[in-house]
C-alpha cells in the first residue's frame, strides 16, 4: 500500500472486477456508479434485444442490459452472489447482472496490456485491454463502446419514456 | 472496549512518562559536561521534575478519561446540531492531552527548579537549567509518544470517531489535526534545545572568564574589598589530616605552586593564600556568587533565554488558535451539508454518498450489535439450558446410580429367584432330580386307580352281595362272608389311601414354603418396577432438555445466518465505498481507508461467523447424536419396562398357579381324608354286615345295610373321580410353572443384559453431553470475538 502511494496516482487505473459465467471482466471505476443486490427485474413490453427489463433503484427506473447476450456467453440462473452493477453509458444510467463482484482493484497503467488483435477483430473494440490478477485474465470492458449507436439511441428512448411516465 | 481504551491510555501515560524521563536523563547527561552541576544534583532535580509531572499527568488522565466517558454518554442524548459541538469537544480531548502533557512538564520543571533553589542551595543558573531540562523533556514526550504510537493513536482516534460520527471522523482525518498539533512542538523543541546548549556553553565560558578575571589582581582585590565578597569564606586544610578528595587535591596542587583550583563537582573556586608548614589557607568562592560577576555576555544570554521562553509560550498559543480554526473548519463543513452548493457537483455526490454510507454503516453496526445482543441473549438462554441439562445430568447420574443399585439388588433377587426356581424344580420334580412330587402324583394316580379298582370290586362285591340276598336261602352265609372278608381284607388298600393323604399334606406344606419365598420376590419385583419408573422419568427429563438445547442451537444457526447476510451487505457497502473513494481521487483517500477497514471488519466477522457456524453444526451433530442415544436409551428402557411388566405378570401367574395348586392339594387332602373315612366306614359296614350275617338279623335290616354300603361306595367313586381331576390339574399346573419359570429366568437374564447396555449408552450420552458443554464454551469465546 505504502509503496503504491509513493507513485503518483495518475499512473494507476482502478477497475471493478466481476465475473460473468467463468470469465472475469473489469470496468473502469469511473464508468461504475454503484453495486446493488439482485432486485426484481420487471420486463418491458416489446423490448430491444439487449435489454432484459427494468429495476427500481430507490425510486429511479433503470434499464437492465443483457450483457450475456451481448458478449455471447451462455445463460445462467443468477445465484446468491449475483449483483447488479449500475454503470453510466454516455451519461445514462444502466445496469447489468454480474454473477459475482470480486473487488475494486488498482492496477499500474503499464500492467494493462492492449487486447490481442483476435479479440479486437471478433468483438470489435469493446475490450479496452486485458490484465492479470492471480494468473487469471481480466478483460477490460468499455461500456461506451460495447453498444452501438443505435442501441444507445434505443436506451435513450427508453429512459425518455420512463421519464415521461414519471412526470405523468 | 472501554477496558481496552483505558489500557491504551495507561500505556500512553506510562510509556510517555518513561520515555520523557529517559529523554531528560539524556539531555541532562549531555548538559552535565557543559553546565556546572554535580551529577547527583542533576539526577535529583530531574527526578523531581519528572515525578511532579507524572503526578499531574496521572491525575489529568483520570479526568480526561472521565470527561470523554461523560461526553460520549451525553452525545447519545443530544440532538444533531449539538452533536457537532460535542463531537468537536471529544475530538479535541486527545489532542488536548498532548498539550497538557507539555504544560505539565513545564509546571513540573518550574516547581522542581523552585524547590531546588529554595531548599537545596541551588543557584539561579542551576535552577534555570533544571527548568529548561524539564521543558525539553516536556517537548519530547508528546512528540515521541505520537511517533511511537502513531498507528495506535490513529486507530484510537478512528475508533473514537467512528463510534461518534463518521463524517466528523472523515473530516478530522483530512484536516490532519494530529500533525498540526505536533508540528509546533517539533519546532519549539528544536529551538529550545539549541538555546539550552548555547546558553549553557556560553555560561560556562563566562564563568571561567569571570573566575580567571576575578583571580587577576584587580578583580581579585575587587572581590576582596567587599563589593563582591564571597560567602564561602576561608578554609584551613591540614594535608596530614585530609582525607577528602577536594582537600587532598588542593593540598597536592598547592605543593606544586598552583594558586587556584576549580572543583569539577561543585564548581567552587579555591584560591590558596598561605601555606604554613603544610597547612593551607584558602579562600573559597562559591560559583553561584561568581556568576553574578557582571558580563556583557550574560545579559545577552538572558535576553535570548527570555525570548526563547516567549516563543515557547507563543507557540502553544498559536497552535491552539490553529486547532480552533481547524475545528471551525470542520464545523463549517458539517454545517454546509444543510445547503449544498449546486455548482460543486462531484463534491456533492461524494458528500451525499458519504452521508448515505454513514447512515448505512450506522444502521448496519446498530443492526449487528442488536443481532449480537440477541445472540448473546440466546447464548445466555442456552447456557441456562445447558445448566439445566447439567442439573439434569446430575439427576440422571443419580438415576443411573439408583438403577445400578437396583441392578445389584436385582442380582440378589435373581439369585433368590434362581433358588426359588431350583426349589420349584426340586418340589415338582420337573427336572431329573425332583421326582418326589411326580412320584406323589404318580402314586396318587396309581393309588386312585387302585382305589377305583377296589371300589369297583367292592361295588361288584356289594352288587353280588345284593344279588346273593335273593339267593339267600339257596346260598347260605359261606360265600357272602367270603365276599365280606374280601372287603375287610382290603384294609391295606385303606392304609394306602391314608398314605396318599400324608403325601398330599406334605406337598401342601411344600407349596406354602414356596409361597413364602415367592411373596418377598414379588415385593422386590415391584420395588424394581418403581426404580425403573423413576429412571424413565429422569431419562425423559434429559431427553426434553436435550430437545430444548437442540432448538436453541437451531436458533443460533438462524442468527449466524442473519449475521452472514449482514456481512454480505457490509461487503457490498465496502465495494461501493471503494468505488466512491476511487472516483473521488485525492479527496476520497481517507474515505478509502475506512472502506478498507470495513472490508477487513466484514472479513474478520465472516471468519468468526464461519467458525461459529462450524461449532454450531458440530454442536448440532453432537446434540443429534445425544438425542439419538437418548432415544436408544428410551427404547431400551421401554423394553426394560415391558420386560418388568412381563416378569411381574408372570410372577403373578405363577403365584396364582401355585395358589390354585395349593387349593387343589388342600382339596385333595380333604378328599383323601374323606376317602379314608369312607374306607373306615366301609370297614365298619363290612364288620356290621359280617355281624348281621353271623347274627342272622332281619332281612330288611340286612338289605338296608347293603344299600348304605352301595351308596357309600358310589359316593367314594365320585370323590375318587374328582380327586383324579385334581391330580390332572396339578400336573398341568406343574407344567405351566415349569414353562413360566423358564421364561422367568430367560427374562431375568435379558433384564440383566439390558441393564448393562443401558449403563453403556448412558455413559456415551454423558460423554457427548460433556463434549457439547465444551463446544458451547468454544462458541462463547467465538461469540465474544465476533462481538469484539
Amino acid at each position: 500500500m505504502k509503496k503504491e502511494e509513493k507513485i503518483s496516482p495518475e499512473q494507476f487505473l482502478s477497475f471493478v472486477v466481476f465475473r460473468i459465467g467463468e470469465e472475469l471482466f473489469g470496468i473502469n471505476i469511473f464508468q461504475v456508479k454503484e453495486i446493488t443486490n439482485m432486485a426484481e427485474i420487471s420486463s418491458l413490453p416489446n423490448p430491444p434485444p439487449f435489454i432484459s427489463g427494468l429495476i427500481d433503484l430507490r425510486g429511479t427506473l433503470i434499464p437492465i442490459l443483457d450483457l450475456r447476450k451481448k458478449l455471447g456467453l451462455p445463460v445462467f440462473n443468477p445465484t446468491k452472489r449475483a449483483r447488479i452493477l449500475i454503470v453510466s453509458i454516455k451519461g445514462r444510467l444502466a445496469g447489468f447482472i454480474a454473477d459475482e463482484v470480486k473487488d475494486v482493484i488498482r492496477i499500474e497503467k503499464g500492467n494493462v496490456k492492449s487486447a490481442p488483435l483476435l479479440l479486437k477483430e471478433s468483438g470489435g473494440e469493446i475490450f479496452q485491454g486485458i490484465f492479470k490478477i492471480d494468473s487469471k485474465v481480466v478483460f477490460v470492458l468499455d461500456m461506451e463502446r460495447l453498444f452501438t449507436e443505435k442501441e444507445i439511441m434505443d436506451m435513450k428512448r427508453i429512459s425518455e419514456i420512463i421519464k415521461k411516465g414519471d412526470k405523468e | 472496549m472501554n477496558e481496552e481504551k483505558r489500557k491504551v491510555y495507561r500505556e500512553f501515560a506510562f510509556i510517555g512518562g518513561i520515555i520523557s524521563f529517559l529523554m531528560l536523563l539524556m539531555v541532562g547527561f549531555y548538559l552535565s559536561i557543559t553546565v556546572r552541576m554535580t551529577s547527583a544534583q542533576r539526577l535529583y532535580s530531574l527526578l523531581t521534575a519528572g515525578l511532579v509531572c507524572l503526578g499531574f499527568l496521572i491525575v489529568y488522565i483520570f479526568f480526561i478519561l472521565r470527561e470523554i466517558k461523560v461526553e460520549m454518554e451525553n452525545l447519545e442524548r443530544t440532538d444533531a446540531d449539538d452533536k457537532i459541538i460535542k463531537v468537536e469537544k471529544i475530538l479535541a480531548l486527545p489532542a488536548r492531552f498532548s498539550f497538557i502533557a507539555f504544560w505539565f512538564w513545564a509546571i513540573g520543571s518550574i516547581i522542581s527548579a523552585i524547590i531546588f533553589y529554595l531548599f537545596f542551595g541551588f543557584s539561579a543558573v542551576q535552577s534555570i537549567e533544571i527548568f529548561f531540562l524539564g521543558m525539553c523533556g516536556g517537548f519530547f514526550a508528546p512528540l515521541i509518544m505520537y511517533y511511537l504510537y502513531k498507528d495506535r493513536m490513529k486507530k484510537f482516534l478512528k475508533n473514537l470517531a467512528v463510534k461518534i460520527d463518521y463524517e466528523s471522523y472523515q473530516k478530522f482525518l483530512s484536516f490532519s489535526l494530529p500533525l498540526k498539533v505536533t508540528l509546533p512542538f517539533i519546532i519549539s523543541i528544536l529551538i529550545t534545545f539549541i538555546l539550552i546548549i548555547a546558553i549553557s556553553i556560553r555560561m560556562r565560558d563566562d564563568l571561567i572568564i569571570g573566575v580567571l578575571k576575578s583571580i587577576g589582581e584587580k578583580e581579585l582585590s575587587l572581590l576582596k574589598t567587599g563589593e563582591h565578597q564571597p560567602v564561602g569564606g576561608k578554609i584551613t586544610i591540614d594535608p596530614n589530616e585530609t582525607k577528602g578528595k577536594i582537600e587532598g587535591t588542593i593540598a597536592e596542587l598547592s605543593k606544586k605552586g598552583k594558586k587556584i583550583y576549580i572543583d569539577p563537582y561543585t564548581m567552587n573556586i579555591f584560591v590558596f593564600e598561605k601555606i604554613d608548614g603544610g597547612i593551607i589557607e584558602s579562600i573559597v568562592y562559591p560559583w553561584k556568587d561568581l556568576v553574578r560577576y557582571p558580563s556583557r555576555w550574560n545579559r545577552a544570554i538572558w535576553i535570548l533565554a527570555i525570548l526563547a521562553l516567549a516563543i515557547l509560550v507563543l507557540i502553544p498559543y498559536l497552535t491552539i488558535r490553529d486547532l480552533k480554526s481547524s475545528i471551525d473548519d470542520i464545523k463549517n463543513f458539517l454545517e454546509r451539508k444543510e445547503r449544498p452548493t449546486p455548482s460543486d457537483d462531484e463534491f456533492n455526490f461524494l458528500f451525499f454518498a458519504l452521508l448515505k454510507f454513514a447512515d448505512d454503516f450506522d444502521n448496519i453496526t446498530r443492526g449487528m450489535s442488536e443481532k449480537v445482543e440477541s445472540l448473546e441473549k440466546r447464548f445466555s438462554e442456552l447456557t441456562e439450558s445447558i445448566k439445566f441439562v447439567e442439573a439434569n445430568l446430575a439427576l440422571f447420574e443419580d438415576a443411573i446410580g439408583e438403577i445400578k443399585k437396583h441392578t445389584e439388588s436385582e442380582k440378589g433377587d435373581i439369585a433368590v429367584l434362581r433358588g426359588f426356581l431350583n426349589e420349584c424344580k426340586n418340589f415338582f420334580g420337573i427336572e431329573d432330580e425332583g421326582v418326589q412330587i411326580n412320584a406323589g402324583v404318580k402314586n396318587n394316580k396309581e393309588v386312585s386307580e387302585e382305589i377305583i379298582n377296589f371300589i369297583h370290586d367292592s361295588l361288584e362285591n356289594g352288587k353280588k352281595i345284593f344279588s346273593s340276598i335273593k339267593e339267600l336261602e339257596k346260598f347260605r352265609s359261606h360265600e357272602l362272608s367270603q365276599r365280606i372278608d374280601d372287603l375287610r381284607e382290603d384294609s391295606p388298600r385303606v392304609r394306602k389311601i391314608k398314605n396318599i393323604s400324608d403325601i398330599n399334606k406334605m406337598t401342601s406344606e411344600n407349596l406354602s414354603r414356596i409361597k413364602e419365598i415367592l411373596f418377598p420376590l414379588d415385593l422386590k419385583i415391584k420395588e424394581s418396577k418403581e426404580a425403573v419408573k423413576k429412571f424413565v422419568g429422569a431419562i425423559r427429563g434429559v431427553s426434553k432438555s436435550i430437545e430444548n438445547v437442540k432448538g436453541d442451537s437451531e436458533k443460533i444457526g438462524e442468527i449466524a445466518r442473519v449475521i452472514k447476510e449482514i456481512i454480505e451487505e457490509t461487503n457490498l457497502l465496502s465495494l461501493n465505498a471503494s468505488i466512491i473513494a476511487a472516483q473521488a481521487g485525492e479527496k476520497g483517500k481517507s474515505f478509502a481507508v475506512v472502506a478498507e477497514e470495513i472490508k477487513e471488519l466484514a472479513e474478520r466477522t465472516e471468519i468468526s461467523t464461519r467458525e461459529i457456524n462450524q461449532i454450531v453444526s458440530e454442536l448440532q451433530r453432537f446434540i443429534e447424536n445425544s438425542v439419538n442415544k437418548m432415544t436408544e436409551i428410551s427404547n431400551f428402557v421401554e423394553g426394560f419396562v415391558r420386560e418388568f411388566d412381563y416378569i411381574d405378570e408372570k410372577s403373578n401367574l405363577i403365584i396364582s398357579e401355585i395358589e390354585k395348586m395349593d387349593n387343589s392339594f388342600k382339596g385333595l387332602v380333604k378328599l383323601s381324608n374323606e376317602i379314608s373315612s369312607f374306607c373306615s366306614d366301609l370297614d365298619e359296614t363290612a364288620k356290621t354286615l359280617a355281624q348281621v350275617f353271623t347274627s342272622t338279623d332281619s332281612y330288611e335290616k340286612y338289605v338296608e345295610y347293603v344299600k348304605t354300603t352301595v351308596s357309600i361306595l358310589e359316593k367314594a367313586l365320585e370323590f375318587i373321580i374328582k380327586s383324579q381331576n385334581f391330580v390332572e390339574d396339578q400336573i398341568s399346573s406343574v407344567r405351566k410353572i415349569k414353562e413360566k419359570g423358564g421364561f422367568y429366568l430367560q427374562k431375568l437374564d435379558g433384564v440383566k443384559n439390558s441393564l448393562g447396555s443401558i449403563d453403556h449408552k448412558i455413559s456415551e450420552v454423558v460423554n457427548s453431553l460433556e463434549r457439547i458443554v465444551k463446544l458451547i464454551n468454544n462458541m462463547k469465546i467465538k461469540i465474544k470475538e465476533v462481538r469484539a
